[in-house]
């Protein structure tokens, strides 16, 4: 059987991406590693994304489910070089918007749901990347953001799936009090089935919105006022934390915000009813000053913009000093931010690498930037091994290897060392049950053995943390 | 007396082994008392060895759906403490037999709460996905549970998410148990998110006319429930948490009176209609009309409405009028509980209990 003359057939020649073209879509965010698929198919719409799934699946032919491509842990990279990349931009509709919900496809970007809700709502997740990451995308990674303390990460905001499923099949999940088929596919990285469609929760718009900046000369003090705004009783819509590289980098960059020179700031947001806000803000300002912090209020929307585009602005920003890092996204207990940042900069130090901390302080999710020469192998394998590092003390002090940006290729090492084998066994009779042979996104989040590729960086990524030398 | 049966030795030399039950909601052949984790797997092991269904359960509060009828009853009470509070990282770990009413003294103690009005247990909290009426801001078990350490069907223990506030690290065997009740796989541990508790709590009731106010005007309400009666009465009630200086007026500037509505649960037979977020009144009201029930209670926010009926002749009509999945949530009826029977249900079943020996009957497979 020709496959790719059936793949033209159900999605048309001009949806059919092959050849150098394909390289494009060879790679995401997590740039160290890059191949290029067999082909690529751009399915119009749901039925001809059946088809093709039902059809490569027949003719044995391993295949990559794809959003937007923004991906930090390499989860749409065609490793083997066999696979089909399946492109869901295309199905980028909205269905409908009834009540608190907004039903639309997966291609469509983060930012354009709340642009398509009634002016009184809005979708809470926000990953920085929100201006392209694709739904189907943040479905699959359980993708967080900056408001995640407040309004919970993807997973709370699925109400409802439609999914294909390998044999051709198509399935509402989800949206039922009991039993509920949705919670599986979020954060499974496209490897049980394809989010055709997604039902999502909205919220109603708070009546105020502030935000408090609090600069430390400290980063333990700055960390351990994360953990008193919420003794105070304040719940907080977000509460970002950036170190002293990471400022540095910001205020030389294009997103400069006019940060104070600090060792860390903190960014909070406190949003809802107008006086519980005001009350909120005084006890978020006490707790800042108590801890030695420098406190700035902005008075006006502007401003608050400005200090919220340098923090959105953050990982881009790294192009100054570098043109390529590596982002990981451990996460600890609020309480060990301070130990564990201590040993991120012991980590840096060893390896001669500079480490920017920018992150979701609230939810305890580290996010060190790690540069590296994307020309020199021994630059990108000396950040990899700081990474790696750095993911192992987050684990040693009760945190887990990946919070928001999924296990893919980047840390699928760590799987192994995180389950036990009898864990990872009932990890695998799930994804057989869904994909018995293995074609959906191989290699990726689970793998028993590492994938021959030629590749040093792949090898490396996939030797077990045992197994190193 | 005990019942002895062949298998019954071999079981009492894993863990004690007493009288079965025999109520409504279940009956089981013997019951059997896990002290630890290791027991309930070498239990749940034994079973699948041996082809014996088993019901999980607790307290037995809240028996939802079919009357199961299985040879072991695999009982949580003794696996009952709170293991960690943490009030800097705002979570709580417990045993899954742990009783809500101990955790919220446990939690109260520093301050803190777990969202939900109800008893029973821990496990039997998540295993149901209760609703309460904190859903509406804070949602139901399926947002509050961050992680849990569970026993599939053929006794694999597996921990599952974590005590951090996010998790991607892996498929979300847990959260696929939530509202499961017991037959994907039991919780032996749990570790939820808490919240600071509110310096006070303001209840008010009123008229349906504020419910546009209270859902989409940015106030951020804790509860907001709607109860409709067969005659016609209805009434809203809404609770708000936070200052005590800066809730003073909310009630007033809302034209709320102060108390509480009643109910916030009900009694016999129950259906559960799954609606759209947001619009449960008006699911309410068709329902109400179209079950001939005697009360429904909508959830605002939580897209869960919960009416009490005569009898359950109406269900398959309300079904296919109203197009939303239609749960018969407590009492007898002859139909199918459930209405919705999805496929990856089955997949998930295969990977998770594959013998299937958890409550047998309990979910059925065979309409789809
Ligand atoms: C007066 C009162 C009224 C209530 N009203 C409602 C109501 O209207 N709606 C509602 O949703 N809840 C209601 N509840 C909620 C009930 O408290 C919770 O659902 C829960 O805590 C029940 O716990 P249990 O130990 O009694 O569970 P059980 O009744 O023992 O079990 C409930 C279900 O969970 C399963 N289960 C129990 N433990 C486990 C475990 N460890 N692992 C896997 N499965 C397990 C059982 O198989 C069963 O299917 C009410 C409780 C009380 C006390
Ligand atoms: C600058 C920058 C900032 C970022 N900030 C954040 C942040 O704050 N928080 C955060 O969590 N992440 C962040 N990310 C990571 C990334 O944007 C998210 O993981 C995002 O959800 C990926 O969406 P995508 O559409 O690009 O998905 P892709 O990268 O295309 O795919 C991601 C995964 O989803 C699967 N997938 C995609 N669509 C489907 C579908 N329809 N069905 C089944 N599987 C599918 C893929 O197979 C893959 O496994 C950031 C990335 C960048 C580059």
């Amino acid at each position: 059987m020709d496959v790719r003359r059936e793949v033209e057939e159900i999605v048309g020649a001009r949806w059919v991406v092959e050849g150098e073209d394909a390289a494009l879509f060879g790679f995401d965010a997590f740039t160290a590693v890059k191949r290029r698929p067999r082909l690529v198919a751009l399915p119009a719409d749901e039925e001809q994304t059946v088809r093709l799934i039902a059809l490569l699946y027949r003719s044995c032919t391993p295949m990559v489910f794809r959003g937007s491509g923004t991906s930090l842990s390499g989860s749409t990279v065609a490793l083997t070089g066999e696979e089909v990349v399946v492109s869901l931009t295309r199905l980028n509709r909205v269905y409908s918007c009834e009540g608190l919900e907004i039903e639309v496809g997966p291609g469509l970007a983060n930012v354009l749901v709340t642009r398509h809700a009634p002016h009184d709502l809005f979708y809470a997740p926000d990953p920085s990347s929100y201006s392209v990451c694709s739904i189907g995308g943040n479905v699959s990674h359980d993708s967080g953001g900056i408001h995640v303390p407040k309004y919970g990460s993807t997973f709370n905001s699925v109400v409802k799936l439609r999914v294909a499923l390998c044999d051709g099949s198509v399935e509402d999940v989800g949206g039922t009090p009991y039993f509920n088929g949705a919670n599986i596919f979020v954060g499974s990285e496209g490897s049980l089935g394809a989010v055709l469609r997604a039902t999502l929760r909205l919220h109603p718009r708070p009546e105020t919105t502030r935000t408090v900046l609090g600069a430390f000369q400290d980063v333990a003090s700055a960390a351990r006022a994360v953990s008193a705004i919420y003794e105070e009783g304040v719940i907080p819509a977000a509460v970002e934390m950036m170190d002293r590289n990471s400022i540095d980098v910001v205020e030389k960059s294009r997103y400069k915000a006019g940060y104070p020179d600090c060792a860390a700031l903190l960014l909070v947001e406190c949003d809802g009813y107008t006086p519980q806000v005001e009350e909120e803000v005084r006890r978020v300002r006490l707790v800042f000053e108590c801890l030695g912090g420098e406190v700035m209020v902005p008075e006006n929307p502007a401003e608050s913009s400005r200090l919220w585009l340098g923090r959105k602005g953050a990982f881009p920003a790294m192009g100054v000093v570098s043109p390529a890092y590596l982002t990981l996204d451990s996460i600890v207990p609020r309480t060990e931010l301070a130990s564990v940042l201590e040993e991120v900069g012991r980590i840096a130090e060893r390896y001669g690498v500079m480490v920017a901390n920018v992150f979701h302080a609230a939810d305890g999710n580290l996010h060190p930037l790690i540069p590296y020469n994307p020309e020199s192998p021994k630059s990108l394998e000396n950040a990899l091994r700081a990474g790696w590092e750095i993911v192992e003390a987050s684990m040693r002090c009760g945190g887990v290897p990946s919070g928001e940006h999924g296990v893919g290729i980047e840390k699928a090492r760590f799987m192994h060392q995180y389950y036990s084998q009898s864990e990872l066994e009932v990890l695998w009779r799930i994804k057989r049950a869904f994909d018995p042979d293995r074609l959906l996104n191989p290699y990726k989040m689970l793998y028993e053995n590492p994938p021959e590729t030629g590749d040093r960086v792949v090898s490396l990524l996939y030797t077990k943390p045992w197994e190193a030398e | 007396m005990l019942v002895f049966v062949d298998w019954s030795d071999d079981l009492a030399r894993l863990v004690e082994v007493r009288d079965g039950l025999n109520v409504s909601w279940a009956k089981t052949e013997v019951n059997v008392y896990p002290e630890d984790y290791g027991q309930v797997a070498s239990v749940l092991g034994f079973a699948s060895a041996n082809n014996l269904s088993v019901y999980p359960f607790c307290m037995g509060t809240n028996p939802v759906g079919p009357t199961v009828k299985t040879k072991i009853g695999l009982v949580f009470s003794r696996l009952n403490s709170v293991l960690e509070v943490s009030p800097e990282n705002l979570y709580v770990s417990a045993q899954s037999g742990c009783p809500l009413t101990s955790l919220s003294a446990e939690l109260d103690k520093r301050g803190l709460y777990l969202p939900t009005d109800y008893a029973g247990s821990m496990g039997g909290w998540a295993s149901a996905n209760a609703v309460s009426a904190y859903s509406t801001w804070y949602g139901m078990p399926r947002e509050l549970v961050l992680g849990a350490k569970i026993c599939t069907g053929d006794g694999v223990l597996v921990s599952s998410g974590s005590k951090t506030t996010k998790f991607s690290s892996g498929y979300k065997v847990w959260k696929s148990l939530i509202g499961s009740l017991g037959w994907l796989g039991v919780f032996v541990e749990l570790y939820c998110r808490v919240y600071p508790k509110p310096e006070v709590f303001v209840s008010g009731v009123g008229d349906t006319s504020l419910l546009n106010t209270l859902l989409r005007g940015g106030l951020r309400p804790l509860c907001v429930w709607v109860v409709f009666e067969a005659g016609g009465r209805e009434a809203l009630g809404a609770v708000f948490g936070g200052y005590a200086s800066a809730l003073k007026r909310i009630n007033t500037s809302l034209r709320l009176s102060e108390g509480i509505l009643k109910p916030t649960t009900l009694e016999g037979n129950i259906v559960t209609v799954a609606s759209k977020k947001g619009l449960e009144s008006e699911y309410a009201k068709r329902a109400l009309s179209v079950l001939k029930g005697d009360m429904a209670i909508a959830y605002v926010g939580s897209g869960v409405v919960r009416l009490s009926v005569k009898d359950f002749s109406y269900v398959e009509k309300a079904r296919r009028l109203l197009g939303v999945p239609i749960i018969v949530e407590r009492g007898d009826y002859n139909g199918d509980y459930w209405g919705y029977h999805p496929a990856v249900l089955k997949k998930l079943k295969q990977a998770l209990d594959p013998k299937g020996v958890l409550s047998p009957g309990k979910f059925c497979l065979e309409h789809s």
